[in-house]
Formats: C-alpha cells, sequence, structure tokens
C-alpha cells in the first residue's frame, strides 16, 4: 500500500512538475502573433485594449495602471497607417513639437532587422504627469508602422530591457 | 492366499501402530512380527513356486501388494514429516489483491488528471486576459489626428496646398476681370485653415 502512495505521489509530482516546466518557459517571455507582426513581450505584462486609432496590438505593465485614469503607463502600442513613411513621420512631428506638451529628445535612423526604421524619443507633459515616449518607424509596402514605447519618465529607463524585447524580437511575418 | 498376504500385512500395520501408541509390549510386538513376517515369507516362497511351476494366478503377485503396501508407508511418512517440519509460508491474502490493484488504478488516473489539472491551471495563469488594462497612448496624438482627414498624407499635402496657395494667389490680381476666378482662392483658404 505504501509503495503505491510514493508511487502516485511520485508521478503526480512529474505531472505537476512537466506543467510547471512548461510554465517556467513560457515565464521568460509571451509571444503576440497576429496582423502580420509577431514580438515577444514580458511575461508579466499583458496584452491591453487600446484606444488609439490604427492600433494593431497594445502590451502594457498592468502594475503600471493609473487608479485614478484607470490608464496603463508603461505600455508598447503598435500602430499602422498606409503612407509614405518620411511624409507621414515629417508631418506628424511637425504638428506634434508645434504643441508645446511635447519636447523633442532625440531622433535618428535605425536598423531594425532588415528594415531601417527612424526613431524619434520625445517628453509628453499632460498636466502634472511627464511621460517619455520612444517611437519607431519603419515601413512596410505600402504601410507604415509604428511601434511606440511609453513610460513615466521616472520609470522609461527602468523599462528599457522590456521595450528592448518587445523591439528586437519584432518581426513582420506573412 | 494373496489375500492372506494383504490381510498379514495390514496386521503387521496395525501392529506398528500399537506398538507406536504404546498398546502392546516390546516383546510381544516382536514375537508377533516375526511370525507375521514368517508367514508373509511363506506365502510369498508358495507364490514364487507357482510363477515358476507357470500357473497363472488371477490376482497381482503378493510382492505388487507388499511393494504397494511400502510405497503407501513412505507417502504416510514423507506426508506426516512434511506435515510436523514444513511449514506452509503465511498466505499471501490473495483476495483482497484485486481490490487493491483497482484501487490503485484509480488512485493512479486520479493524479495523473489531478496532475495535469494543475498544470493546466499554472499554464492559464500565465495566459492574457485582453481589456482588463486600458492604454490610450498614440504615435499619432488626437489634436493630430484631429486633422488626419487633410493630414493622412499631411506634410507633402499641406506643403502643396502652400504652394498652391502661393502660386495662385499672384494669378488671381493679373485675372480680376474674370467672373470665376473668385471662387479659386477661396480654396486654398480653407485649407489653411486646416
Amino acid at each position: 500500500m505504501k509503495k503505491g502512495i510514493v508511487i502516485i505521489f511520485i508521478l503526480m509530482a512529474m505531472v505537476t512538475v512537466a506543467g510547471c516546466t512548461s510554465q517556467s518557459n513560457e515565464e521568460k517571455n509571451k509571444r503576440f502573433t497576429g496582423d502580420n507582426i509577431t514580438f515577444e513581450y514580458p511575461a508579466d505584462w499583458v496584452i491591453a485594449n487600446s484606444q488609439a486609432n490604427d492600433t494593431i496590438v497594445a502590451v502594457a505593465d498592468p502594475e503600471s495602471v493609473n487608479p485614478q485614469t484607470g490608464y496603463a503607463q508603461t505600455l508598447v502600442v503598435i500602430q499602422k497607417r498606409e503612407g509614405d513613411l518620411y511624409q507621414m513621420y515629417n508631418g506628424n512631428y511637425a504638428i506634434l513639437f508645434n504643441n508645446s506638451s511635447y519636447q523633442r529628445i532625440s531622433e535618428g535612423n535605425i536598423t531594425l532587422g532588415s528594415f531601417q526604421a527612424l526613431e524619434n524619443t520625445y517628453l509628453v507633459t499632460e498636466g502634472d504627469v511627464k511621460k517619455k515616449q520612444m517611437a519607431i518607424w519603419i515601413q512596410r509596402g505600402e504601410e507604415v508602422y509604428v511601434i511606440l514605447c511609453s513610460a513615466l519618465v521616472s520609470e522609461f529607463d527602468k523599462e528599457k530591457a522590456n521595450f528592448d524585447i518587445i523591439i528586437n524580437s519584432f518581426k513582420f511575418v506573412g | 492366499m494373496i489375500k492372506k498376504g494383504r490381510e498379514l500385512l495390514r496386521r503387521l500395520k496395525d501392529l506398528e501402530k500399537d506398538r507406536q501408541e504404546g498398546r502392546i509390549s516390546e516383546s510381544k510386538y516382536r514375537m508377533l512380527k516375526r511370525e507375521y513376517q514368517r508367514e508373509l515369507e511363506a506365502i510369498e516362497v508358495a507364490e514364487r513356486i507357482k510363477r515358476m511351476q507357470g500357473r497363472s494366478t488371477s490376482e497381482k503377485p503378493l510382492d505388487h501388494w507388499i511393494e504397494k503396501a511400502k510405497e503407501e508407508e513412505e507417502t504416510r511418512e514423507k506426508e506426516e514429516l512434511v506435515k510436523k517440519y514444513v511449514k506452509k509460508p503465511a498466505t499471501v491474502e490473495k483476495k483482497p489483491q484485486a481490490p487493491f490493484k483497482v484501487l490503485g488504478l484509480i488512485l493512479l488516473a486520479l493524479a495523473f488528471f489531478i496532475g495535469s489539472g494543475f498544470g493546466l491551471y499554472l499554464l492559464n495563469l500565465s495566459q492574457d486576459q485582453t481589456g482588463n488594462v486600458l492604454v490610450n497612448e498614440s504615435a499619432f496624438p488626437t489634436f493630430t489626428t484631429n486633422n488626419t482627414s487633410t493630414t493622412t498624407n499631411y506634410v507633402p499635402e499641406t506643403t502643396s496646398h502652400y504652394n498652391t496657395t502661393r502660386y495662385y494667389e499672384p494669378t488671381t490680381p493679373t485675372t480680376p476681370t474674370t467672373p470665376t476666378t473668385p471662387t479659386t482662392p477661396s480654396e486654398p483658404a480653407t485649407n489653411t485653415s486646416g
């Protein structure tokens, strides 16, 4: 009888450990695939419900939700619009930086996989809240994809590693 | 004759038994045994003579019965010895084994399902629950997207509009007399406001 109980416990442990192992592999990162894109994002982040237009997908740190507004403050939104990269980029920021709430920090060219991309980093002030945002613009065919990484100024550098997970794993599929 | 032989054998057996149980004295036992054995030998000899003379006997020879009696005696002795010295191993209760096996299998199946369920539960914990977290950030902020109808291809369009406006402005004075031209300046005016 004792032997049987021991065997049962061993089996249970094996099955449970197998489940946990598979979970621990997942714990590193999660992966989103859809709408011709795929990327990894941190395991403790979640797919968020974006209210912004042209959003393909948004992922956010659920712990960063501002209880007053109900919106997450550490997030990555991926948007898509049809058009020309440089025209859209220049036009967007020409208007954006005319607004005093937006303050340019840096911009430049980067390479994302096999794509040349534009990067723009800026500060956004909304009342007492100061956010830092980094947008990466990529042209693919007739469409322009924008990866917007956003966090509170105080949190942005800490979240850089998480943003990098998404940016570095971002790929087009299909 | 054979019957008599068998009777003698039976008597010898009883004699042995009586002796073992202490019902007869040793001297009487010896005396009777000697007597029976002598009679048996006589019968045996007579049987042998008969066989040598070729006279068939309907019954089995006495030797056969003697041998059989010896064999029976040996078997009985062996059985007694076995009973006395050979202990059967503690009888394994076979009946409870069957229900234990079934119970074991049920427990194994239960363990498997509980384990798998727990693993799946842990996996599900890590899955997303879309829609719980809201975000409203955009690379195209609201105040710019309000102009999207005119600025979807904004930069080139606005600049080109500006250019055309400037282009048109000088042309309008050159054609002041034409009645149809007043409509053309009004177009850029609306565009520049956007």
